[in-house]
């Protein structure tokens, strides 16, 4: 838009309206962007809602009670199906208890957050897994999610679990702080007698 | 923009306003952000009003319901429910389905219900629940607790009528021979609720967000 | 904007081939408006506004990488116990062999047998990846007779399922940092002749959103290396011990 001065001034009136108009837009359009990339509104608007929770502590979701029992771990994990898996890094086993709320709940979503800064994931089937089949509110749902993982993962380890397998976006996701060391890492790394990971149960496990 | 933000001159004739020049696009305007925010909340009815039990359809206790609804197939078309349903009774199973194990802290309750429908109404898909007083959902469970209840709890298990169409595989997956449903019949499904629990209503679903809603007659002689 | 073309000596002849591509009425409003852009622009013979178009459109390409060099020149030549990181995983192809009889694997006929390719997977990746991808990730072409069919999206046959040779069980998460010996199982037709040759292909994925789902993940499988590997019988675990 590079208009050279014009020699009479009401004829430049309307193009120095039309540049001020342009302007204004640009500017609009200038400060929309800032708004939206100096702040991570999308990131914050969409983030999960983390409750935080050690093992032995229940924690509130919108749509569950969940209670993270302690965890063991061994280099052998006996199904409880007649399999036993062996892994190249280290089983760890997590009970967990689910008490739904308001309706029947099937929780789909785990992954572990290790201590080395990478995610283990956790399916609903598959050698690492967490398959607690659908909760009925009232009666508690007892369950042992299992993942395999190097040793270096465990020490400072968090496991977060939901309930929407492919979005937890702008939902409640309980992580659970597993208080894992390396000693304990090192214990069951050189261990070779299974941990059982069996189905899910409504009666509560045995204890041992 | 250039012809209409470019002001006439004083050399052109009619001085407009520029409310009037811009007379149809400010009508335009509201529908025009009605629009956009329709498109917008498209998700708002799939990912959440879809998701939950929301249109009662109800009766007065001890009455017949009738429910119709046009639920959507898999194939695109939608298939008509038309079904009268009444509650007979809700109670503590008298015979619990064999090898029901009940986890400890539950009891069994049995609903009763007579239905009626055109034995060509595809009925199959319906899914049963019992709520209390505040409104806490307890679903029927076909194979839970070492129990194999029928897996439709509302239509007969040996008759249950039509199943939802799957195009050319009809003609192997329905029998003609297959005996029609009754017009009317009954069904008693069982389904496990914690010790405590007080039976304030069945409710009865083809398709969410539309259900239908038995209320329990308050302290049943 | 090419504005000097009112200027160019040429412009008289090549005005009279090809005339301002505006309707006259339209180019008398642009100039009562004053806009000297306007003007200019619909005073260019269409010709003119084509190659302009062309450029800019390429410019729009070129600032995407349009112009950018092609950086890959068809798979490189896949060698047996070399490590080769194709993402997100590290991939070690050791042998290709066949079988009739695997424990814990089921045929879907019994006449049936296995072709296995065995190897070492690591999953170089910050966060575990499900078995979907590392099917993706190795396939096998130029056998006869195999049983599942080539996909639209990956070239090869996927495996049917992938065995960790510890344990039998079916490899899947794929977590980070650890290495599994697995075989990737692919079921032949048992009235073929057992292959004697198969081409191994390993494939790289990218780590992007979808484009109709913003949700990341590993997508377009690519062939970086293949190779024709020599397929012979598989020994008894007895022998391999005894080999190793």
């Amino acid at each position: 838009m590079s208009t050279p001065a014009a020699p009479t001034p009401r004829v430049r009136r309307p193009t120095a309206q039309t540049l001020g108009a342009g302007a204004a837009v640009l500017a609009a359009l200038a400060v929309g962007h800032v708004v939206v990339t100096a702040f991570p509104v999308d990131e914050r608007v969409q983030a999960s809602f983390l409750r935080p929770t050690v093992v032995g502590e229940p924690v509130e979701l919108r749509y569950a009670r969940l209670t993270a029992g302690e965890p063991s771990g061994s280099t052998v994990l006996d199904a409880d199906d007649g399999s036993l898996l062996s892994t190249p890094g280290v089983w760890l086993t997590v009970p967990v208890t689910i008490e739904a709320v308001g309706q029947p709940r099937t929780f789909g979503f785990a992954e572990l957050l290790g201590g080395d800064g990478r995610t283990y994931t956790v399916s609903t089937g598959g050698r690492s897994g967490f398959l607690p089949g659908t909760a009925q509110p009232g009666v508690p749902r007892y369950a042992t999610l299992r993942v395999e993982v190097p040793p270096e993962a465990l020490a400072g380890a968090h496991l977060r679990i939901g309930l929407e397998q492919k979005d937890q976006r702008r939902d409640d996701v309980a992580d659970i702080d597993l208080g894992l060391t390396q000693a304990d890492a090192d214990a069951w790394a050189a261990d070779d007698s299974p941990v059982v990971a069996g189905a899910w149960s409504d009666e509560p496990p045995e204890q041992p | 923009m250039s012809t209409q933000t470019a002001p006439p001159t004083a050399a052109e004739p009619s001085e407009t306003g520029w409310w009037r020049r811009n007379r149809w696009a400010l009508a335009a305007l509201p529908v025009v952000l009605a629009l956009a925010l329709v498109a917008a909340g498209d998700r708002v009815r799939t990912l959440w009003w879809e998701q939950d039990l929301r249109v009662p359809t109800s009766a007065e206790a001890g009455t017949t319901l009738d429910f119709h609804q046009r639920v959507q197939t898999g194939t695109g078309g939608t298939l008509p429910i038309d079904v009268e349903v009444h509650l007979d009774h809700v109670g503590d199973a008298t015979t619990l389905p064999d090898d029901l194990e009940l986890p400890a802290g539950t009891r069994a309750v049995q609903v009763d219900l007579t239905l009626g429908a055109d034995p060509d109404v595809v009925l199959t898909g319906c899914s049963l629940a019992v709520r209390d007083a505040a409104g806490t959902r307890y679903d029927y469970v076909s194979n839970a607790w070492g129990a194999l209840q029928p897996v439709v709890p509302c239509v007969p298990e040996d008759t249950p009528g039509p199943w939802p169409s799957l195009g050319d595989l009809d003609d192997v997956l329905t029998d003609p021979d297959d005996p029609p449903r009754p017009a009317t019949w009954s069904v008693s499904p069982v389904v496990v609720v914690p010790e405590g629990v007080d039976v304030a209503d069945v409710v009865l679903w083809w398709q969410k967000p539309q259900y239908a809603l038995l209320e329990v007659p308050s302290q049943p002689s | 904007m090419g504005g000097a073309a009112e200027h160019e000596p040429g412009a008289p002849t090549l005005g009279r081939v090809s005339g301002p591509a505006a309707p006259p009425d339209l180019r008398a409003r642009a100039r009562a408006s004053g806009s000297l852009v306007a003007r200019r622009a619909l005073d260019q013979p269409l010709r003119r506004i084509g190659i302009g178009g062309a450029i800019v459109l390429l410019a729009v390409t070129a600032a995407f990488g349009g112009l950018r060099e092609q950086a890959e020149d068809g798979p490189e030549k896949l060698a047996v116990d070399v490590p080769v990181a194709v993402a997100p995983f590290e991939l070690t192809v050791h042998r290709v062999v066949w079988t009739t009889d695997l424990p814990g694997q089921y045929l879907s006929d019994d006449g049936n047998r296995w072709v296995g390719v065995v190897a070492t997977v690591r999953n170089t990746s910050d966060a575990g990846v499900l078995g979907v991808t590392l099917q993706d990730a190795l396939t096998l072409a130029d056998v006869e007779g195999l049983v599942q069919e080539p996909r639209a999206l990956v070239p090869g046959v996927r495996a049917t399922s992938i065995a960790l040779l510890e344990d039998g069980s079916s490899l899947s998460p794929v977590q980070p940092g650890l290495s599994y010996e697995a075989a990737f199982l692919f079921e032949q037709d048992g009235s073929v002749a057992p292959p004697t040759s198969a081409t191994v292909l390993l494939q790289q994925h990218t780590w992007r959103s979808g484009s109709l789902d913003p949700t990341e993940t590993w997508w377009d499988p690519t062939t970086t290396l293949r190779a024709a590997l020599d397929v012979r019988e598989a020994r008894s675990d007895a022998d391999e011990e005894a080999e190793s």
